[in-house]
């Protein structure tokens, strides 16, 4: 299969193609798997993250854009400044296929700008552009900028993937968005694009992808058979009608959604901030990433009172709890605004609520006269001076931190670095929720037990994408976990929903696809875009456990790499619910002995077996 | 005996409230309080939910946040201030 990249080099402004050759496509797929490839081979091991010599890889897949169900994505891999080790992050859209469609199947971002740049990318060419005016403004501003600049205003032509200024000012926490309102935002890569002063990047183009594969005719029936059984699927079905906002209630009746700062696993407002809320009150229609009918998105209004926002997408699940419950917030309205000036400002929405709950914590413990009287004084004057008063649920206060955040103003530079970075400074390591730097996801892993392997061994740190073995524990998909039962086969399922999913992010298609599909689904569809005609469904999952270790090598050779899960999930018990009284500390000392001994690795670090039977070895002395 | 029922998704739609406090008779089961729900607030709530003594795919009930299927099914007995949540299906979010 011809598989195309561009290299780009910031620095002098030039730019070349460059084929990968079809048996290396073949050990790591694409997106992910692919990405991971570059950065162990291009990347030097112990770099600052900010240094010239880091890259981003800005990568599709296989599926992408092709017309197989839910293709429009891409993923994105770079030394992350947020953890220090390996970051990757995806994204829906239709940045993804419109990057095909202009000639390229991924692009190498190389070197650093002198002055902030923006790449037009239309059908096989590419073309640096000043982005002096669009520094400093927020990503639908620069989306509409550069629209008008190439004459395509219609947002059903050509992409355009942006960082806001968020990004530009290097926050760790900062997301690349494309099309408005869809991020690849965790692990902070954003910080990275806008250290190279890479403003935007536009993707136009009129390549036919059916016309490159090796059996199109064969692809066209495969794909429908593939669509036909996900479409069939009940989740797929629910996904169209409610989005993913509807996970709100179930969460919380589990009682394993974060409140306060995941002091608690209850939110007696968790209502207020549902699917079902939302339904009823600002909810304006529904919308789907490129070539999806499923259409899980969301498309709010606010039309008046304070919170008034412009029709707009989202907000998720998990941009809401963030901002919900895990800071006292039941106004449903307020969050729809803060997810809003979120998106344009370029930032993570969950390590972003996170940050937000954590300062909340340390304002708390600062009145209580529980910090370094030093760092008492430090912080109540930064938010004097800001004049913001982070109290629990002061979504106002919330509106402001999103602004002097993305700008570095104030209490904003310390916003800006994430809430690890941020509870450290002030002498509190533990008031901030992370895994490796990562802040945690909407999912209490006292309550939901599997989550405690799934976030402690998920590679990029804190996250619930490696592994969602929630579907297990509160779905029943595959198969039904009690979410409180010490049952070892679990370990079994979190390790290979690992591999699988490294292989949906290299094809690169959407994680919705899992629910009703498995790796031999995808066989057929592989085989005909590919003409990889004896691949099955165990070379697939071999080449997920490759690309795991592949991520996992990269990041124990940067050192310091431990899986565990933070202070307070370990040792402090939920107060109340069905988890009651227990710990992280109870299921992780449980389960990831098993895990290490299944994986083959020694304490985390795979052995030179695995490495070598998974074809890593020329990585080995890297 | 008094016991607090939440309704998520097509339930709430169906029962057309979120949240109900019922009064039941005495050591009710989970079966007596979805029967009482099909006499007493919604006909046709329990052809919806259950299959014989089978809960339907994918229906969840949750008793304290624990799931039928983990207790005693329909057969889990129920106490004063119990709070039991009926849906048609929990969801996959990313």
């Amino acid at each position: 299969m011809d598989f195309k990249l561009a290299r780009i080099n910031l620095s002098d402004h030039n730019w070349k193609e460059e084929k990968i050759d079809d048996k290396l496509l073949r050990k790591y797929i694409g997106g992910r798997g692919l990405g991971t490839y570059l950065a162990l081979k291009e990347i030097p091991k112990g770099i600052d993250p900010f240094s010239k010599e880091n890259k981003i890889f800005i990568l599709t897949g296989p599926l992408t854009g092709t017309g197989a169900y839910e293709s429009g994505r891409y993923h994105v891999v770079g030394k992350s400044p947020l953890t220090g080790y390996l970051g990757d992050s995806n994204s829906g859209g239709d940045f993804g296929p419109w990057l095909r469609f202009a000639g390229f199947d991924g692009l190498i971002i190389e070197g650093k700008s002198e002055d902030p740049v923006w790449l037009r990318i239309e059908n096989g060419d590419i073309k640096f552009n000043d982005a002096s005016e669009l520094w400093g403004k927020g990503v639908h501003h620069t989306e509409r900028i550069i629209r008008d600049k190439v004459g395509i205003t219609s947002e059903t032509m050509g992409s355009v993937l942006a960082i806001g200024p968020a990004g530009e000012n290097k926050s760790k926490i900062a997301a690349i968005i494309n099309d408005r309102y869809r991020a690849a935002g965790r692990t902070g890569l954003a910080a990275v694009l806008g250290d190279k002063k890479l403003k935007a990047i536009w993707a136009y183009g009129k390549r036919n992808l059916l016309k490159e594969m090796y059996d199109p005719k064969k692809f066209t029936n495969e794909a429908k058979k593939l669509t036909d059984k996900i479409m069939a699927n009940p989740v797929s079905q629910a996904l169209t009608q409610l989005g993913t906002l509807v996970l709100m209630n179930m969460t919380n009746a589990l009682g394993g959604l974060p409140t306060k700062n995941w002091t608690r696993g209850i939110y007696e407002k968790a209502f207020d901030i549902s699917g079902e809320h939302l339904a009823e009150s600002y909810l304006k229609a529904r919308k789907g990433c490129w070539g999806c009918t499923i259409q899980c998105s969301r498309v709010s209004e606010v039309p008046e009172g304070p919170y008034k926002t412009a029709i707009s997408e989202g907000p998720e699940y998990e941009s809401t709890w963030a901002h919900g419950a895990n800071i006292l917030n039941n106004d449903i309205a307020s969050i729809i605004k803060m997810n809003y000036l979120e998106n344009d400002m370029g930032f993570d929405t969950i390590s972003f609520g996170n940050t937000i709950s954590t300062l909340m914590e340390l304002y708390e413990l600062a009145k209580q006269g529980k910090l370094d009287k030093d760092k008492e004084k430090e912080l109540l004057d930064l938010l004097n001076i800001s004049g913001i008063e982070p109290t629990w649920g002061n979504k106002d206060a919330v509106i402001q931190l999103i602004y002097l955040a993305a700008y570095r103003n104030k209490i904003g530079d310390l916003i800006a670095e994430g809430a690890k970075r941020l509870a450290e400074y002030f002498g509190r390591p533990d008031v901030a929720i992370h895994v490796k730097g990562l802040e945690l996801p909407a999912y209490d892993p006292r309550a939901l037990n599997s989550m405690a392997l799934s976030y402690a061994t998920a590679n990029r740190g804190g996250c619930h994408l490696r592994s969602y073995s929630v579907a297990f524990d509160m779905i029943g998909s595959p198969e039904k976990w009690d979410p409180l039962a010490k049952d070892i086969k679990k370990v079994k399922g979190v390790k290979d929903q690992q591999d699988w999913f490294s292989i949906v992010d290299s094809l690169v298609i959407c994680k919705f696809n899992v629910f009703g599909t498995g790796p031999g689904d995808y066989v057929e569809v592989i085989k005909a875009i590919t003409g990889w005609e004896d691949i099955n469904e165990e070379e697939l999952m071999i080449t997920g456990e490759r690309i795991y270790n592949a991520e996992r090598l990269f990041d124990v050779q940067e050192g310091d790499y431990k899986d565990t899960l933070p202070k307070r999930i370990l040792e402090e018990s939920l107060p109340e619910g069905p988890a009651k009284g227990h710990t992280g500390k109870e299921w992780l000392d449980f389960f990831l002995p098993e895990y290490y001994k299944i994986r083959n690795w020694d304490n985390g670090v795979p052995s030179k077996d695995i490495l070598i039977k998974l074809g890593l070895e020329e990585f080995l002395n890297r | 005996m008094k016991v607090k029922v939440k309704f998520i998704l097509d339930y709430y739609k169906f029962i057309g409230k979120h949240e109900l406090i019922l009064n039941l008779s005495n050591k009710p089961k989970i079966i007596d309080l979805i029967n009482y729900i099909d006499n007493n607030i919604k006909n046709g709530f329990k052809e919806k939910i259950i299959n014989g003594n089978e809960i339907k795919y994918p229906n969840m009930i949750l008793i304290n946040g624990r799931r039928a299927e983990f207790l005693e099914g329909l057969n889990t007995k129920l106490n004063e201030n119990d709070e039991i949540i009926f849906s048609p299906l929990a969801y996959f979010a990313l």
